[in-house]
């Protein structure tokens, strides 16, 4: 039976594309049928949904050969999956409601798989306890939407709830930021996410790549009603932001392969959602795709942190000759990026913070680089730019495709005016980069203790003895 | 005695409790009761409840499905339950370990939070961020942090405390009364046994980078431990004594191992008095000889290649006797490859072979390019504000490589070496064994000076028993395992090698025996190695059974017909030895060498192979002994040759060093079957991996020490290994064995406390005799059972010693 599953999941991948193919053929923007709404974001997700679940499914069969309940594993991640493919698809509120409140179930009980264990037990009564919370803060502002608008269908809604009032609109969307918050693992939300490695691995794997995705996803597929009012915009944005520097501040400190993944999956989702906030909705969608399969990767791969690394001293201080190359050279790298993935320049509009973000991580790709000692001067002189050059490129093109493949969606793509908390972000990211950079930190023993304390799991899923894992 | 003298005194006998625990990245087997050897086994596995819950025995599940698929023999268990007069348990069956449910204990704070710095300070590289301060020792960089803890209760008091974490120690322990102390301090330390086994080995390694950068002693964990249980108002934990043991646990186990046993001395018996009959060698030089580790795995393979062509295999523990730290072309660490009961006294580089020097230069410029990329990855990933283009940038191949690596593992795996050999080509390499300078010290020096090379290839030659009589092949076969994304790949690496792979060693002693001066000075200690005969270096790759010779052109050029027809050997015993093996690996259907390729190179896979699973024996003597016989993978074999020690220090090596180590494997592969909680480090699919040298289960926990279940189990109720203590079987005179076992402690030690049981061949009765634990010999058959061995034999004339239903 398992092999079936995985077979019909591979086959769901292929009905995926096919659909896709299907779409982008036909004159229609979506395929209607009943509750059910097949759009270009649909068949996008499907796709890289399913084939992360293919992939997983794959690597079980092997992985979690011999397990006692490995049909009971394998019916709920087919399960999942179907769960997640429902809920992309809907257009019906109940039916998108649902499917959320199912795949929080699904995903509780998984986390919980190794029945027994009482910290695993702990951890899926944990996550049950956030979802159940989450779902309900969808509810609520699905419903708020229903009553407002008269419409139970999202597009319907969509369509009207940007001229419904200010005060009603908030009332709506507060909570469905929450329940986003919560499913993607946001910072303050992160417990439940940093208590979940009593998950089997691959369930990790499909959690950090599909998901924590359904917070965006949402979000996403309620843009035209978020981008009418723009302070919920803002506070969508800084929700985000907060969530990417303090995802990417938990990470520094953890010493354990898998919980270091869920911190940086705080950072990524962090950012995902900052995407949101300054409407380039599509952009998120490249984003959590793609962190997807980088995040999949390094949960099946995470049994290779098993390795031999030699101490090193790290001295304080910027390496202002490698600034020097390396920011010029990522500069034009990111002007590139602008160029292909369509982001204004000048006038600049929210799209700017996220070149600054492609010139950050540039500069820091030839600040690598030019460390490369083996390599004589001149031919770095020449091969950094190089590099980033096509590094920009790919990333340039890889945005512009889905930004293209859904430019159908509705509010997909919608640059908000440059504001200054944009600006101030852009300017805390950039000095952190500089600061963490220049292993200032390093010695600050409140900051360290107190990140470690932050990413702690919740006390009960910690097995404090060894004989409490009695499987 | 000053308090700190008695208190460090104290702190030594408790932690004797305790074994040191190795990092990952070189698997050290290691009996998780080492500490209780002193004890007889029976006693120690109680201790070993009472200290860390521990269950000891075969549980009743266990012993039950062994009953049923005949492993435990219905006629042996007769007359063992006669032995111990418990004939009700032949009706009776094993019973239920008492299962006294364990006290519901509050989660402990104490141990959580411990874990949480425990984890943070002794991390080796995983964090981008070390913890602040620790290049002070623990004790004092935790009492600078920790007043930042908000998970502790009344912090403030942490700074009231000593600097010094000796003199910490003592304001703890000032309360405890004198005679409470070591218990209190064991009780502490039996806690969390894997991270305290993990400081005590770090505390004894003052070589380990890691340990330089920020050290820790036994002191500084209790110091910390104590502080902790004193905020938090814990008592000194409860010595855990919760899993009772099975009981009648001995009987069960005694009939399990006599059911393999019996059979065992039967068939040596026989192959002995064969071997009598037909008298001598024919004389006939092999055409090839060939040495391989005494590991388990190598006998699967040498049966199959000695069915396929005239060779002569020999065991020998696979360092080859050279204590070496080898240190790999291009870097700048050694790695100590020998038994960990030696310290390495060699450093071994390898350097360019003649010629290939600008070949090398351009694999190092390789190398660098692909470390670099590493750096630049991993720095990407690190930094704040960087991650998100990236993954967005990279997200992509990521894909790719992880649909590639879980679809087409083997495709894959060999496009990456491709593509890495493209990058950075492989160099033609030698070991530098001559002595050269290598610093400005007069100690930096690497290689063995002309008598040392002498005197270990005499050394290792005597030993194994090969003096004479030299094929014009030799090869040296170092072993390893090949897997990937396995916390416990060294696990299948060499242990002879200190968990590496053996091929340094091998490379190095095959360089030894082949330099001229070397066999000039063998001449003039009897030792005459004809100028036709060609030692050669290989790898024994223990999951893919291939054989590779690491310098072909030379065997080739020296020894062209016989080199030949030895390659086209070894690919056909590889098919056998396969073949073979795949009958036991769960899910290998098909072309076996084409499933045990894919395990080698597949990600996903929990059992690339099986390890040492279901090691039982360890045979000393010559390879007539043994060669008829059928041995299933499952005994260790040393070559021996009692004629040419008469004053028994070959022996006595073989008996103090190679079955020691055995004896820790055997004990690690028994203790994590019968309790693979607390002896084991529980399944694979939760692991997390904890400082890039350690497991820990789900979000925290123990170092969870010893073997995954999937390398004991073939599945969740079914176990493959079979726990049964080590039987060493000698083919010497029984005087001199007595003799050497008088002289060793280790010996008395295991051999009198029942850790491992032994019996010997004496070449001068023919018979065989067992050893009893109070040093009385008696011989191994009545002649009732000798007339059941004879009948047995006339019908299968190369019966397996046990037969052992393959595993579904």
């Amino acid at each position: 039976m398992i092999r079936s599953l995985t077979y019909f999941v591979w086959l769901l991948f292929a009905g995926s594309l096919l659909a896709g193919f299907g779409l982008w053929a036909s004159p229609a923007e979506a395929w209607t049928a009943g509750p059910l709404r097949i759009d270009a974001l649909t068949v996008l997700l499907a796709a890289a949904v399913t084939f992360v679940s293919g992939i997983v499914h794959a690597f079980s069969l092997r992985y979690m050969d011999g397990d006692g309940r490995i049909e009971a594993f394998f019916l709920r991640l087919t399960a999942l999956t179907l769960v997640v493919l429902l809920m992309i698809a809907a257009d019906h509120l109940l039916l998108f409601a649902l499917a959320w409140a199912a795949m929080g179930l699904l995903l509780a009980d998984v986390i919980g798989h190794v029945r027994a264990w009482p910290q695993a037990e702990a951890a899926a009564r944990l996550c049950r306890r956030w979802f159940a919370v989450g779902t309900l803060a969808l509810a609520t502002g699905l419903a708020v939407l229903a009553l407002a608008t008269g419409e139970t269908s999202i597009q319907a809604v969509i369509a009207v709830a940007p001229q419904l009032s200010g005060p009603v609109l908030t009332l709506a969307l507060l909570p469905l930021l929450v329940a986003a918050a919560i499913q993607s693992g946001l910072f303050p939300f992160h417990g439940w996410l940093m208590s979940s490695m009593t998950a089997p691995t691959p369930v990790s794997a499909f959690m950090h790549a599909g998901l924590v995705n359904a917070g965006g996803i949402l979000l996403a597929r309620f843009a035209p009603a978020f981008t009418a009012q723009v302070e919920i915009m803002t506070l969508v944005f800084l929700l985000g932001a907060v969530s990417a520097l303090a995802g990417s501040l938990l990470a520094l400190v953890q010493s354990d392969v898998k919980r270091g993944l869920a911190a940086s999956t705080v950072a990524q989702m962090g950012f995902m959602v900052m995407q949101c906030g300054l409407g380039f909705y599509a952009a998120a969608m490249a984003h959590l795709i793609l962190h997807g399969l980088f995040k999949a990767s390094l949960f099946l791969g995470a049994g290779s942190a098993v390795r031999r690394v030699a101490p090193e001293t790290r001295k304080s201080g910027l390496d202002l000759a490698g600034l020097a190359i390396a920011l010029p050279a990522a500069a034009v790298a990111g002007l590139l990026f602008a160029a292909v993935s369509g982001k204004a320049i000048w006038p600049a509009d929210s799209g700017l913070l996220l070149v600054v973000f492609a010139i950050l991580a540039a500069a820091q790709a030839g600040l690598s680089l030019k460390a490369w000692t083996h390599v004589s001067l001149e031919l770095r002189l020449i091969a950094i730019p190089l590099v980033l050059a096509v590094a920009a490129l790919i990333y340039g093109v890889a945005v512009a495709l889905v930004e293209a493949a859904l430019s159908g969606v509705p509010g997909s793509t919608a640059p908000q005016p440059l504001g200054l908390p944009e600006l101030a972000v852009a300017l805390i990211f950039a000095a952190g980069w500089l600061f963490f950079g220049a292993s200032l930190h390093r010695k600050n023993g409140w900051l360290y203790a107190r990140l470690l304390g932050a990413g702690q799991p919740l006390s009960r899923t910690v097995t404090d003895r060894r004989e409490a894992y009695r499987v | 005695m000053s308090d700190q003298a008695r208190l460090s005194a104290q702190l030594e006998n408790a932690a004797a409790n305790i074994t040191p625990y190795w990092p990952l990245q070189s698997f050290i087997a290691a009996n998780p009761i080492q500490g209780l050897e002193r004890l007889a086994f029976e006693q120690a596995v109680e201790l070993g409840t009472d200290l860390f819950g521990g269950r000891g025995y075969p549980g009743a599940a266990a012993v039950r499905q062994a009953l049923a698929d005949g492993r435990i023999d219905r006629q042996v268990l007769r007359a063992v339950v006669e032995r111990h007069d418990r004939p009700d348990l032949l009706q009776d069956g094993p019973a239920e370990a008492l299962a006294t449910a364990p006290a519901e204990a509050a989660p402990g704070e104490v141990n959580r939070v411990l874990i949480k710095w425990l984890a943070a300070f002794l991390e080796e590289g995983q964090a981008g961020w070390p913890m602040p301060g620790r290049e002070q020792g623990f004790w004092r960089a935790w009492r600078t942090l920790a007043v930042h803890d908000r998970d502790l209760p009344k912090r403030t008091e942490i700074s009231a405390l000593p600097e010094d974490s000796l003199d910490a120690l003592a304001a703890l322990m000032a309360e405890v009364p004198q005679e409470e102390c070591e218990a209190v301090m064991t009780a502490h330390l039996v806690a969390l046994p894997g991270w305290s086994g993990y400081v005590k080995w770090r505390a004894g390694q003052q070589g380990h980078p890691w340990q330089q950068v920020a050290p820790i002693t036994l002191i500084d964990y209790l110091a910390v431990r104590l502080t902790l249980s004193r905020l938090f108002e814990e008592s000194a934990p409860a010595l855990v004594s919760d899993g009772t043991l099975a009981p009648d646990g001995a009987v069960w186990l005694e009939a399990w191992e006599e059911s393999y046993r019996e059979p065992l001395l039967q068939n040596l018996q026989r192959s002995a008095e064969s071997k009598e009959k037909s008298g001598a060698a024919s004389g006939e030089l092999p055409a090839a000889q060939l040495i391989f580790c005494i590991d388990v795995r190598s006998e699967v393979f040498r049966r199959h290649l000695e069915q396929v062509g005239p060779y002569d295999t020999l065991g020998f523990a696979g360092f080859f006797g050279i204590p070496i730290a080898h240190q790999a072309f291009g870097t700048k660490t050694t790695i100590a490859s020998c038994p960990v009961l030696l310290e390495p006294k060699h450093v071994i580089q390898d350097a360019p072979a003649c010629g290939h020097e600008e070949q090398a230069e351009r694999h190092l410029q390789g190398r660098a390019h692909l470390t670099g990329s590493k750096t630049l990855v991993a720095q990407l990933k690190e930094s704040v504000a960087t991650p998100f283009a990236f993954v967005e940038t990279a997200g992509g191949f990521f894909g790719l490589a992880m649909a590639g690596r879980t679809l087409l593992p083997r495709r894959f795996s060999e496009l990456l070496a491709r593509l890495r050999n493209r990058i950075s080509p492989a160099a033609k390499l030698a070991p530098q064994i001559a002595l050269s300078s290598c610093g400005p010290r007069d100690e930096d020096v690497t290689g063995f000076s002309d008598a040392e090379r002498i005197f270990y290839a005499e050394a290792s030659l005597s030993i194994m028993g090969l003096t004479r009589d030299f094929a014009p092949l030799v090869l040296l076969c170092g072993h390893g395992g090949e897997t990937v994304n396995n916390p416990f790949a060294a696990g299948l690496d060499c242990g002879a090698c200190g968990g590496n792979h053996g091929g340094p060693n091998a490379r190095v002693m095959a360089a030894i025996l082949n330099d001229p001066l070397v066999r000039s000075g063998l001449v003039e200690r009897g030792i005459e190695i004809p100028e036709t005969t060609l030692f050669l270096a290989a790898a024994h790759n223990t999951t893919t059974d291939a054989l590779t010779v690491f310098d072909p052109e030379t065997g080739q050029s020296r020894h062209p017909e016989a080199f030949a027809k030895l390659q086209y050997d070894l690919a056909r015993a590889r098919a056998a030895a396969s073949a073979e093996r795949c009958q036991r690996l769960p899910a290998a259907k098909g072309d076996s060498l084409a499933a045990v390729g894919a395990r080698a190179t597949d990600w996903a896979q929990v059992r690339p192979e099986w390890g040492l699973a279901r090691n039982a024996a360890f045979i000393v003597g010559h390879r007539d002994l043994t060669r008829s016989l059928d041995l299933e993978g499952r005994s260790f074999l040393h070559s021996y040759d009692w004629r040419a020690d008469a004053e028994g220090r070959a022996l006595e090596v073989i008996l103090t060093a190679p079955m020691v180590v055995a004896e820790w494997i055997n004990t690690q592969y028994y203790f994590s079957t019968v309790d693979n909680v607390a002896y084991g480090a529980g399944s694979k699919i939760t692991h997390n991996v904890v400082g890039t040298f350690g497991v820990m289960q789900g979000n925290a926990s123990d170092l969870m020490t010893g073997l995954p279940a999937q390398s004991v189990m073939s599945s969740d109720e079914r176990l493959y290994h079979e726990p049964l203590r080590l039987m060493t079987v000698v083919e010497a005179p029984v005087a001199r064995i007595e003799e050497i076992v008088r002289r060793n402690d280790i010996l008395q030690t295991l051999f009198g406390n029942g850790w491992v049981a032994l019996a010997a061949l004496d070449p001068e009765t023919g018979r065989l005799q067992r050893r009893g634990r109070n040093g009385t010999w008696q011989p191994a058959f009545s002649d009732a059972s000798e007339r059941t061995a004879a009948k047995q034999t006339s019908e299968t004339p190369c019966a397996p010693v046990a037969q052992i239903p393959e595993v579904a």
